[in-house]
């Protein structure tokens, strides 16, 4: 997985280089795509961290995501009391995230008295109710409704102060690096974002991994597995529900955090809206409730399918009207003509197949992709595939 | 005393189910409670355990001085250190001592065997659940514990086993074990060979046995022969009301115990059937209250 990160735009811009180039741009995500997977990986992640390993659904995970882009943002436009205009993202990220999860104590403190659908619904309401202040809370900018956007220099990543070790994100603000190391590698602005953002996925993606293999984190699984007998046997559940919705809110502010350094701007509807939750909800069950990585797959997934379906770069629709013969393109089916039909049901429509592919997923796949590989390999990819392999290889 | 209750009253809506139970315990005893179904029961291990609040009355207990420390240095002196746990939660009754094994099988059902009871070990050691940055297995002594207890409940070689891939004997010895994990100082056990096949009763009656050499029992059992068996004392509840308390054999011969519940346990040779009948009878819904109303009959099936 690590590794596939690293090598991934490189192998995509080397691809791009050779006769495969159209099939590549057609069927593989671009760098853009991948970097979306990257923020929403980590949100999906911390929506996992709580609801796969505890059992309770966090719908209104959005909150935290928007805690952590709107903090940001106004940290970086001056307007948090007590932070100067000028703090180095990496800090404003990380009290972004602390404010996350003091939000998540809130909420928890109230929404952990319920259980269940309960809690789904409440953590939701709370979630809406954040929702439609920020939407008219004027203090964020002049259009509340429109969000904020940085009006400053670009948001960096890497160590705080130490110019040389950090990188400026952003698809049009970002650094790009010419010749990596004297390697003769040249990575672009957006390559160069994708490298930073992603290592703070991967530092969050370890960090949540090594909670869930603490004590602490069996705790939670005990809780999920059987909370009745959890409390029997000693645990102050709530508390460690709480410590893990705080922990779950924390990261998913982080998310929130690199997206709105990537986007320099920030909207309710794309932070705080209870469909960047569905988003996370859909992915998880895609990718596997309960395993960490797999939200992250499940993204890729979806990500790479609205990458397929959408034109912005390659995808089906082009490579069809391309490479298709104009006489297949004029042909007559239903009583349009093919290229019609490519435009309408092909081009941008990734939301309804996704659909559809949610449906099957949750009939037929329930364990998501990564559950179903553990469950096959009997037990973690990384433990098992060399057994596996080795088998093969005799 | 380990355990003392006085006036112990709980009601659901207008029915009593627990009914001013004054009981008491001492350190060492294994004593079992029967009753009818609806008898109250199952809600009086509820009350002990703090999943019900009592309506009225109290309940004390007084584990061993410095737990850890040696059970059997406990007694006499106990009531200096009683503490209230009559509006304890059960995770803080788990922690002052008290564990419980369920009617109904009631366990962590996809983790393995051995983390069922390593979790449960670790419950009690405190801040070691807190430790969000420590690799679960350099904790060896969690685990050495729990390898203890599947060895003496007899299920070492299943360690690894889903649990709920066990058999429904063996989900009820490891409901045992699980329980063991806490280091009780008072160990309840409500119908621990419910559904257990008549062979299987043995082994888990061996098991009480073994576990009741150095803890304090409370056992809830409908096969009167085990009852009359191992007990030190039975006490009888009748309709939410402590009807007698005493040695097997004076219980045995109470004329109020044998009218409402041994159905003749004892002057005639089999009692079986009519315990039975009188079980059905008077079941009400008490239990099933308390129980959230998804209990399953438990030893119905040989009806």
């Amino acid at each position: 997985m690590i590794v596939g990160f690293l090598l991934y735009p490189l192998g995509y811009e080397a691809l791009l280089a050779t006769p495969a180039a159209p099939l590549a741009e057609t069927f593989l995500p671009a760098i853009t795509f991948m970097v979306v997977v990257l923020y929403m990986g980590l949100f999906a992640m911390s929506f996992d961290f709580v609801s796969g390993y505890t059992g309770y659904l966090s719908f209104g995970h959005a909150a935290f995501f928007g805690t952590g882009g709107y903090f940001v943002v106004l940290a970086a436009n001056g307007q948090v009391p007590g932070i100067p205009g000028g703090t180095p993202f990496m800090i404003t990220l990380l009290l972004g995230a602390v404010v996350a999860g003091l939000l998540a104590l809130v909420i928890g403190s109230v929404s952990f008295r319920l259980t269940g659908v309960y809690f789904a619904m409440i953590t939701l309401g709370f979630a809406q109710v954040i929702y439609e202040l920020i939407r008219s809370w004027g203090y964020v900018s002049t259009n509340p409704t429109e969000g904020a956007t940085v009006s400053g220099d670009a948001l960096a990543i890497g160590v705080p102060f130490v110019d040389a070790l950090s990188l400026d994100v952003g698809r049009l603000t970002g650094e790009s690096v010419e010749n990596l190391l004297g390697l003769g590698i040249d990575l672009s602005a957006t390559v160069v974002s994708y490298y930073a953002l992603g290592i703070v996925v991967v530092v969050c993606y370890f960090a949540m991994q090594r909670i869930i293999h603490s004590p602490f984190g069996r705790v939670m699984i005990a809780i999920r597995e059987n909370e009745e007998r959890a409390r029997a046997v000693g645990y102050a559940t709530y508390r460690f529900k709480l410590a893990a919705f705080a922990i779950s809110g924390f990261f998913g502010a982080v998310a929130g955090g690199i997206f709105a350094a990537y986007s320099r701007s920030v909207a309710p509807d794309g932070t705080f809206y209870f469909l960047v939750t569905a988003d996370a909800l859909i992915t998880t069950i895609v990718g596997g409730f309960g395993t960490l990585a797999g939200p992250v797959y499940g993204t890729l997934f979806t990500q790479g399918l609205e990458d397929v379906l959408s034109t912005e770069s390659g995808g089906i629709a082009t490579l069809l009207r391309e490479e298709l013969p104009a006489s297949v393109l004029e042909a007559d089916l239903f009583g349009i003509s093919v290229e019609l039909f490519v435009n309408t049901a092909v081009d941008g429509r990734a939301p309804l197949y996704l659909g559809i592919i949610f449906v099957l997923f949750v009939l037929f796949v329930p364990n998501g992709i990564l559950g179903t590989l553990r469950d096959r390999l009997g037990g973690t990819v990384g433990k098992r595939l060399p057994d596996h392999l080795r088998r093969y290889l005799r | 005393m380990l355990l003392e209750t006085e006036g112990l009253t709980k009601r659901f809506g207008g029915i009593t189910a627990v009914d001013g139970v004054d009981f008491a315990l001492e350190t060492g005893e294994l004593c079992s409670i029967i009753g009818p179904n609806g008898a109250g029961k199952t809600t009086f291990f509820n009350l002990l355990t703090g999943v019900l609040e009592p309506s009225d009355g109290s309940i004390r207990f007084a584990p061993s001085g410095g737990r850890d420390a040696g059970a059997a240095s406990a007694g006499a002196d106990g009531t200096g250190s009683a503490i209230d746990i009559t509006t304890a939660s059960p995770d803080e009754t788990a922690l002052a001592g008290i564990h419980r094994s369920y009617q109904i099988t009631n366990l962590f059902p996809t983790l393995s065997v051995l983390e069922n009871v390593r979790v449960a070990a670790q419950a009690s050691r405190g801040n070691d659940s807190w430790k969000l940055w420590r690799n679960v297995t350099d904790f060896e002594d969690h685990y050495a514990e729990a390898t203890a207890i599947l060895e003496r409940i007899g299920l070492a070689e299943e360690a690894e086993t889903v649990t709920q891939n066990l058999s429904h004997g063996e989900k009820r010895s490891l409901e045992i074990g699980v329980a063991l994990a806490g280091d009780p100082d008072l160990l309840l056990l409500d119908e621990p060979t419910a559904g257990v096949s008549s062979e299987g009763v043995d082994e888990v009656v061996a098991l009480i046995e073994d576990v009741a050499e150095d803890h304090s029992v409370m056992l809830i059992e409908h096969n009167m022969e085990v009852v009359m068996d191992i007990s030190d004392r039975i006490a009888v509840l009748h309709r939410g009301e402590l009807i007698a308390d005493g040695p097997p054999e004076d219980v045995r011969g109470d004329e109020d115990v044998q009218e409402a519940y041994l159905g003749g346990y004892g002057r005639e040779g089999s009692a079986d059937g009519r315990e039975r009948s009188a079980d059905e009878g008077g079941r009400s819904d008490g239990d099933a209250a308390a129980d959230g109303g998804r209990r399953v009959r438990a030893g119905g099936e040989s009806r």
